[in-house]
């Protein structure tokens, strides 16, 4: 076997299977263009080195003819790819230059196949015999063809695309991929010109074309090694990452999920299987998960999904999830949306994380306000004990009057049976107020959770005033309502509300009570806002709130009176906060104190 | 004057306990007039009225303190028993030191009621004859000349008719006709007498 066969051959096997791997690497990423485009021209490379061989053993100048008029068909496509490749690999390039070299390449092709013999040659005489390194090879004695400039003008055009292309991309940070392919490729061109001059004149018997490819096509493969290489160390370092990312997320008792929005389906990850709620790893569809989330929070985790598909914005949701188990745990899922070309949402992907501990220390927080409140409530209401007595002790009264005056009735002769009857009606007048003021108590003292209803405010502060009544008339203060007609009811519980209420109009009246001449008045207005709230401003002329005293009033156990636990307000805050309504403080321009809150209105209302 | 029949006026803002206590004392036989506040009650007051109040101590306006103060400054100074829905301790000593006659709860029993009113007319009968008597009294010493009122100083310092002319430089008889004067002037039978009658009228021994 010969050296030119043997250095040919390997050439070929070379070029077929760097085209083979890079083929596999665009089969399994169609993304990578720049493979499928250097697997094509490698191939270009290995037919032209085949033909070479053959080229070098025609017997006929028209085999010789032959064979080189088909060489220029893998020569073109060798090119196009490489122009190709330069573009999709550096991302750089003149767009015009390239087409103008594809077109010149073409032209040159279609030329290739309307001139006989071929573009190179005018015509081939003869076949010398030439010898090269021990063998003895054919080499054409002929004309060059004038169109062989074409090619000429094509490969300057290409050094000048190689080069410009480079120098743009070692702008674009990728120097050592300039380097190389803008050192190499030109290299090529150039040497591919003299051997194609060498072999027109008859002194080489082929091109050798095929060998100055092989440069090129060790370049292309060289560089894209380099960048399997670094994908490997990458997936590596991601490998790592994603290990050091699931240890945290353990330590953290995270987990994450996607939710494919086209296949509608949710992907769970092993990690923090019961953080996603799922209690176990893998795909499970939409409604899957949907039918474990606790039928009350079904309808808020939609919104927030439909909202961040929507919007844009940040998915964020907390819900009751039911494992296989019959446990349920609270999660919390945070996520993003990510979004296809046409700002498609294809996915939502984030994390999730069990609070279900969270959730019971909240619940046992609300616990305790309310037990708080509600030591509040009975301590307002030994404040109010005197008050309390008397307004029972009033009706009581009335009652013991009657009944005795009524037994005297009964010994008199005739019995004024009227007087006796009035006397029935008026006993069960008064023991209807007894109960009254019993009840409004009760109400009060009672220990019990939030529960919303729909609430008149006027009547509420109604009923506050009276259960009041009689404190304000012994401290002479006068109260004056103001509601405007109309006025939404708003959402709440009533007894809560009430006890706000009356922790507001004690703190008014012992405020009042530092006034010593003049009138004391308390208003209480009730304006509707706009977002479906309702504002209630309680108003006083006493002392008002004295910022130096007490900067921040709503801080527990902080008073200004000598008997006050500093709770009220306090708590006045945490009820109307669970209300999701907000209350504030401020002075009056003309004197005293105005606290204003407000309030929810009632759903149904405010839509009407 | 003391013909005039005594009255319970009772004033209180809560019209039930108002006609409940009306009913019961009415039924007791007693005369009543019902007033739901303490102005309207004082506007209304004759002079002449006799009788006791029975009042609320927690009212609008005016409240019961208030009008037990204006009615003691009054010429008519009516005893005053309080009926209260709740009694503290406090307001209980304030009010019997203002002289109250009595401090109740609404709901004390019946014969207490009835009694702090009995002590309550008996003292208005009481002070009101003492109040007549003194009247009576003032209105004789009033008609007494600035030279009788120096000898009944002097009379009543235990002087003799001597010792009363040369103090206030006049003679003998002339203290003799005064003292006449004066005995008849306040129907006195006696210097005892007079000196007593003097004493009652509050009358101040001129120097």
């Amino acid at each position: 076997m010969s050296w030119i066969t043997v250095t040919w051959s390997m050439a070929t096997g070379m070029s077929l299977t760097l085209a083979a791997v890079h083929l596999l690497v665009w089969l399994r990423d169609r993304e990578a263009v720049a493979n499928l485009l250097f697997s094509v021209s490698a191939v270009a490379a290995a037919v032209i080195a085949i033909q070479e061989l053959a080229l070098m053993r025609a017997q006929t100048p028209a085999e010789f003819g032959a064979i080189l008029r088909w060489m220029h068909v893998p020569a073109a496509t060798l090119v196009v790819a490489l122009v190709l490749f330069i573009r999709s690999y550096l991302g750089a390039g003149r767009l015009w230059l390239a087409w103008l070299i594809i077109g010149l390449r073409v032209l040159v092709l279609i030329l290739n196949f309307f001139l006989s013999p071929n573009v190179t040659f005018e015509e081939i005489y003869a076949l010398n015999s030439v010898s090269f390194l021990g063998e003895t090879l054919s080499a054409p004695v002929g004309d060059m063809n004038p169109w062989r400039l074409l090619i000429h003008l094509s490969m300057v055009l290409l050094l000048i695309y190689v080069l410009d292309a480079a120098i743009a991309a070692r702008k674009l940070g990728k120097g050592r991929q300039a380097l190389v392919l803008g050192a190499s490729i030109p290299f090529a061109i150039i040497l591919a010109a003299t051997f194609s001059g060498l072999m027109v004149r008859g002194i080489l018997p082929g091109p050798f074309v095929a060998l100055i490819y092989q440069i090129i096509v060790l370049a292309m493969a060289f560089e894209l090694s380099v960048d399997l290489i670094r994908s490997k160390q990458l997936s590596c370092g991601l490998q790592e990452s994603e290990e050091r990312m699931r240890l945290a997320a353990r330590a953290a008792d995270l987990g994450f999920w996607d939710w494919d929005v086209m296949r509608k389906e949710v992907w769970v990850k092993d990690v923090g299987k019961e953080a996603t709620g799922t209690f176990e790893s893998g795909h499970t569809s939409l409604e899957h998960y949907l039918s474990l989330v606790h039928p009350d929070d079904r309808g808020s985790l939609r919104q927030a999904v439909d909202r961040a598909l929507e919007h844009n914005e940040d998915f964020h949701a907390e819900f009751r999830v039911t494992g296989p188990s019959g446990v349920e745990r609270w999660i919390a899922a945070s996520g993003q949306v990510e979004r296809g070309a046409q700002g498609k949402p294809l996915r939502l992907r984030g994390i999730s994380m069990d609070i279900t501990a969270r959730k019971q220390f909240e619940g046992e927080l609300q616990r305790h306000r309310l037990a708080l409140a509600h030591a509040q409530r009975v301590s307002a209401m030994g404040q109010l004990s005197a008050a309390l007595a008397h307004e029972l002790n009033q009706p009581l009264g009335a009652i013991l009057r009657n009944a005795e005056a009524g037994e005297l009735f009964l010994h008199q002769d005739p019995t004024d049976l009227g007087e006796l009857r009035e006397i029935l009606v008026d006993i069960q007048q008064d023991d209807r107020r007894a109960a009254e003021v019993i009840d409004r108590m009760r109400a009060l003292l009672r220990h019990r959770e939030l529960r919303f209803e729909a609430i008149a405010l006027q009547e509420l502060i109604e009923q506050v005033a009276a259960l009041l009544n009689a404190e304000m008339q012994a401290r002479q203060v006068t109260l004056r309502t103001m509601f405007p007609p109309g006025l939404p009811r708003v959402r709440g519980d009533r007894v809560h509300l009430q006890q706000v209420f009356v922790n507001l109009l004690l703190n008014c009246l012992d405020a009042l009570d530092a006034r010593q001449n003049g009138s004391r008045q308390i208003e209480i207005g009730a304006v509707q806002m706009e977002g479906g709230l309702v504002e209630l401003a309680v108003k006083d002329n006493g002392t008002g709130f004295d910022p130096d005293q007490l900067p921040d009033p709503f801080k527990p156990f902080v008073t200004t009176k000598s008997e006050g636990l500093g709770i009220g307000l306090t708590i006045s805050r945490t009820i109307v906060e669970a209300h999701g309504g907000r209350i504030r403080v401020e002075n009056n321009p003309d004197g005293g104190a105005c606290i204003r809150i407000e309030l929810p209105v009632e759903q149904e209302e405010g839509v009407a | 004057m003391s013909e005039q029949v005594q009255k319970v006026f009772i004033v209180d803002d809560d019209a039930s306990f108002l006609r409940g206590v009306e009913r019961l004392l009415r039924s007791n036989g007693y005369v009543t007039e019902c007033f739901s506040s303490a102005s309207e009650f004082l506007t209304q007051l004759s002079l002449e009225a006799t009788g006791c109040v029975l009042a609320d101590l927690r009212m609008p306006g005016m409240d019961g303190m208030a009008l037990q103060q204006t009615l003691a400054r009054s010429a008519n100074p009516l005893p005053v028993v309080f009926l209260t829905g709740h009694g503290d301790i406090n307001t209980g000593v304030e009010a019997m030191r203002r002289g109250a006659e009595d401090f109740l709860v609404k709901t004390a029993p019946r014969d207490v009621v009835i009694a702090a009113i009995e002590r309550a007319l008996a003292r208005d009968f009481r002070e009101r004859r003492a109040r007549i008597h003194r009247l009576e009294l003032q209105s004789r010493f009033d008609r007494l000349t600035p030279r009788e009122r120096q000898v009944l100083s002097q009379v009543m310092l235990g002087r003799l008719n001597k010792q009363i002319a040369a103090e206030l430089g006049i003679d003998e008889r002339s203290v003799k006709r005064h003292r006449t004067n004066l005995t008849r002037k306040l129907a006195v039978k006696s210097v005892a007498e007079l000196v007593q009658l003097a004493i009652e009228a509050g009358f101040s021994i001129a120097k």
